[in-house]
């Protein structure tokens, strides 16, 4: 071979070569030619500043002609002449904004994150299937799909996705797919119904039934009571406002024995994520006599985690049906909350306990028969396939009772002791919640808002409700179990039928109310009603934020929308004012060094308000912290699950309890009195804010707190950090560092233009979009937009583009 | 001119070549330029290995016109599409890769990206033809 011929093969070899990672991915690095190529690489995801629409775009699925105006905040609004269209419309302008968020979150519930990011992600999508997320999602899609009306809804939203997914090429495909290296999959009903159920995962994480157990076992059931009780003694401020009658119950049907834990319940880890128990949300209604206007107000604003894109999208849908504007979720059709020209609704999170798990005793390891009632009963099972990015698929095999799937075994279980749970959830009947949002988006008045709860199940929710004929109303709503005292409160014995469920609370025994003589209705996540309820309930409930707002709507008279607005980005933080005082007192003097004067001095002078500029926050929030985690260590170094008391339960402990025996920090040698962990969590705040000074520059609450709003990949690149907001969870401005509200709104129902919104994000799901985060600042600053019910044709000044739509 | 050693290039041929880099940079960029606007990327490698086939007796540095030819074609891609963004896009994606947080670096990267196969694309063509060139 010549030095020429030579010569040429390696510089042939050498450009094959590079062709390789330029063509595939390699470890976490895109194929870098194909990534990079500003022909077809992620550079085409880079919009111009002027937006470039389509004047016209023809869908051979049309049955008619229709309308997309976007207006100056890129909301659609869509106007079609008939349901199919309109959804099916929905679902392309959803798709072309979000479709990488909307095949994210259903491949998360379907437990098919593995096959785009490989093996770390397998116990995810092991989980996701075992707690049966896909088992509920498909026992409702065939329900939902024998329903002529959302069968059209669900089909042709499908339909309009799909239509959207077909004309993509690499080059249009956004920028994650690129950055992931895989290709959108066709959409089905199914995946809508997949992110229902996640959202019911979401938002059902009330469930403590393992960590009461092991609580139970700590401490004692006098002293688990004493933290865990299911109505405080004090304070109560329920949703359903007291002295409202409720109708009687029938208890002969539920079993008459104990439902604390026994001898078979040994404690164990819990393998799961679990869904933070600080998901929650405020809302309320104005009733007109309450309003300057004469007319009502409605306002709410769900907290969950802070993402871009975010989990909310604006939307209007108008056709000659409906015609209602709101907050949509990707991958679900009609408005999820918003208002129309006649009403207005809300929703906020019921903490109702609607998961509960049972010990299942199988005969042998073959696990084909489980101990019920004295006999033994078949097992049914369902072998799962996971396909795995770059590596051979994984099977598992999951159990089911009829308590439900065995989520839980020593298959998956951290190793430890051979224990069988299974997972009894509402998620896993077959419902059709759907048709609650799509007859709220047409609803006219109060009598069809009540038409429409019936349809709702799981997870439950604080319904509000206000019309422009004047009636306000709020309804706990879901399929809540029918409960004996304490059942499903911890893990229940699943070989005696005493334990099954009974049955459900009848939807008309749901706490609700209709325009009551205080002339309001809120709910942030606390008690649904007092102990005047006759149904049997426990959960997780929070005691801040609904006093704090109802003792604002008590003051405030002649309401206005911008009252409701600063309402809503409140920071007082009413826990601080229960307790700081009481601390302080505590303080020895004498012990005070002098670089504690100044943050002491800040903190006497606190009026209570967590806003982003204060420092005294920064101190009372990690001395506080701090101060629970030493009273609360008997909780922490435990190889077993468990919750800590709630800031509510803990300040009442330390008022009643100032000797009691937990107050003292066992991870010490010395027994410390509450004064003395008062005094010493006090110098240690002061220390780790000092030690925090030392690398960041100004100290604020805002800067300590450092809210972030993260990528669904958690890309740092595309998240936005250090939002200068202030609030806490258990404040009405509920930002926290990682969660907070994310849709803020505000509307009088039939006072035209009275409707306002922001979320933290923008319409463009697109990192190379001007409308990717472009709401963040009003949002951080607590401002509003204007939200627009625009009528078939309106010229409006704040009308951006049209695109015409024909078959 | 048999006689002369092979490895040597007379002055002529020599201010020939020189005078025929900067053409020999627009042919390969030009026309890999064109093949991409309608072909998916690795057109370039094969564009760029067939117009520096072409281009060999004319010019020795076929690397670096190639080099040159494709930082260009995706450097001015990039620079014109990030004017037009804003840098919005170019501002987050810099931030995936360990380089300082410049839009001008990353433009910079993806011309030496694009340079880099273009180059060696170049030089296979070049050689190749050179398998058969008498010079």
């Amino acid at each position: 071979m010549s030095k020429k011929t030579l010569k040429f093969l390696l510089l042939l070899l050498i450009t094959v070569g590079l062709a390789w990672p330029y063509s595939f991915k390699t470890g976490d690095l895109p194929p870098i030619g194909k990534f990079f190529s500003p022909f077809e690489g992620f550079w085409q995801q880079a919009e111009k500043s002027d937006i470039n629409l389509p004047r016209n775009i023809k869908f051979a699925e049309l049955h008619d002609a229709a309308e997309v105006v976007y207006d100056d905040r890129l909301v659609p609004h869509i106007f079609a002449s008939n349901d199919h269209d309109l959804y099916f419309l929905q679902g392309y302008v959803t798709a072309s904004h979000r479709l990488f968020q909307m095949d994210l979150q259903t491949r998360a519930a379907g437990g098919r994150l593995s096959e785009i990011v490989g093996e770390k992600a397998l116990k995810l999508d092991m989980e996701a299937r075992r707690i049966g997320l896909k088992y509920g999602a498909e026992k409702a899609i065939d329900y939902v799909m024998k329903d002529s009306v959302l069968k059209v809804i669900v089909q042709s939203y499908s339909d309009g996705i799909n239509a959207f997914i077909n004309q993509l090429t690499y080059s249009s495909l956004p920028l994650e797919y690129k950055l992931l290296d895989f290709k959108p999959e066709a959409w089905a009903p199914i995946k809508t119904a997949l992110l229902l159920k996640y959202m019911a995962n979401t938002l059902t994480g009330y469930e403590t039934d393992f960590e009461y157990t092991n609580a139970v076992k700590l401490l004692g059931y006098d002293t688990f009571i004493s933290l865990f009780p299911e109505y405080p003694d004090t304070l109560l401020d329920p949703i359903i406002p007291k002295g409202t009658p409720f109708p009687t119950a029938d208890d002969s049907i539920l079993p008459k024995i104990s439902f604390r834990p026994g001898e078979h319940d040994v404690a164990v880890t819990y393998p799961f994520e679990k869904p933070a128990s600080e998901f929650g949300s405020n809302n309320w209604a104005v009733s007109g006599s309450r309003t300057a206007s004469g007319k009502p107000i409605l306002c709410n604003d769900p907290h969950l985690s802070l993402n871009l894109p975010s989990i909310w999208y604006e939307i209007q849908l108008h056709s000659p049906q409906s015609n209602v504007y709101g907050a949509s979720l990707p991958g679900s059709p009609c408005v999820i909350i918003g208002f129309n020209d006649s009403i207005a609704w809300g929703t906020t999170n019921a903490a109702m306990d609607v998961k509960d798990w049972y010990n299942i005793e199988f005969k042998d390891s073959k696990k084909d028969e489980y101990l019920f009632d004295g006999k033994w009963k078949k097992t049914e099972k369902v072998i799962e396939e996971f396909i795995i990015r770059g590596s051979d698929p994984v099977y598992d095999t999951i159990i089911h009772t009829l308590h439900g799937p065995v989520a839980f075994d020593e298959k998956y279980n951290s190793g430890q002791e051979t224990v069988n749970r299974a997972l009894k959830w509402t998620a896993h009947e077959a419902s059709k919640e759907l048709m609650t949002f799509y007859l709220l988006n047409k609803a006219d008045n109060y009598a069809d808002y009540d038409e429409a709860m019936k349809f709702y199940q799981c997870p439950g929710q604080n319904f509000v409700f206000a019309s422009a004929g004047g009636d306000i109303a709020m309804r706990q709503q879901g399929k809540f179990v029918h409960k004996a005292h304490e059942q499903g409160r911890f893990i229940m014995d699943g070989s005696i039928k005493e334990t099954l469920w009974v049955g459900f609370i009848p939807d008309s025994a749901n706490p609700q109310a209709l325009n009551p003589e205080q002339g309001w209705l809120s709910s942030a996540n606390q008690h649904p009603t007092d102990e005047s309820y006759p149904y049997y309930y426990s959960g997780t409930y929070e005691y801040f934020r609904n006093r704090r707002i109802n003792k604002r709507l008590s003051e405030i008279e002649n309401a206005k929308i911008e009252d409701m607005m600063r309402l809503q980005n409140d920071n007082f933080n009413l826990y601080a004012s229960e307790i700081l005082p009481l601390m302080l007192e505590a303080l020895n003097p004498n012990e005070i060094k002098s670089n504690e004067l100044t943050p002491l001095n800040l903190l006497k002078q606190w009026i209570f308000f967590n806003d982003p500029e204060e420092k005294a926050p920064v101190y009372f929030e990690e001395w506080w912290k701090l101060l629970n985690e030493s009273i609360w260590d008997e909780f922490k170094d435990q190889d077993r699950r468990l919750v800590m008391p709630g800031y509510f339960e803990t300040i009442r402990y330390i008022k009643r309890f100032p000797d009691g025996v937990l107050i003292d920090d066992r991870r010490t040698p010395e027994t410390e009195s509450l004064k003395d962990l008062i005094n010493l969590t006090f110098h240690n705040a002061i220390e780790k804010v000092d030690d925090w000074k030392k690398d960041h520059e100004s100290l604020s609450w805002a800067n300590y707190k450092s809210t972030s709003i993260t990528h669904l990949t958690r890309l740092p690149a595309f998240s936005i950090k250090n939002i200068q907001n202030g609030g806490n969870k258990s404040i009405v401005n509920a930002t926290s560092e990682n969660k907070g509200p994310g849709w803020r709104m505000v509307v009088s129902p039939g006072d035209a233009g009275q409707a306002f919104g922001v979320y933290p994000g923008g319409q463009s799901g697109n990192p190379g979009s001007v409308y990717y985060d472009n709401f963040i600042d009003s949002w951080t600053k607590g401002s509003y937009y204007t939200l627009l019910l625009l009528k078939p044709h309106e010229q409006h000044q704040r009308i951006l583009h049209i695109t015409s739509c024909s078959p | 001119m048999n006689n002369i050693n092979a490895s040597y290039i007379s002055p002529v041929a020599r201010r020939r070549a020189k005078r025929w880099f900067i053409p020999r940079i627009i042919i390969i960029g030009g026309g890999a330029t064109i093949a991409q606007f309608y072909l998916p990327w690795w057109s370039l490698i094969i564009s760029a290995f067939i117009l520096a086939f072409f281009t060999a007796p004319l010019n020795r540095s076929p690397f670096w016109a190639g080099f040159t030819g494709l930082f260009l074609s995706w450097g001015v891609l990039a620079f014109i599409i990030d004017i037009e963004n804003n840098s919005i896009l170019s501002s987050r994606v810099v931030k995936l890769f360990p380089i300082p947080e410049s839009s001008i670096l990353l433009i910079l990267v993806t011309g030496i990206i694009g340079g880099i196969i273009g180059g060696f694309s170049a030089a296979s063509g070049d050689a190749f033809r050179r398998i058969w060139m008498r010079e």
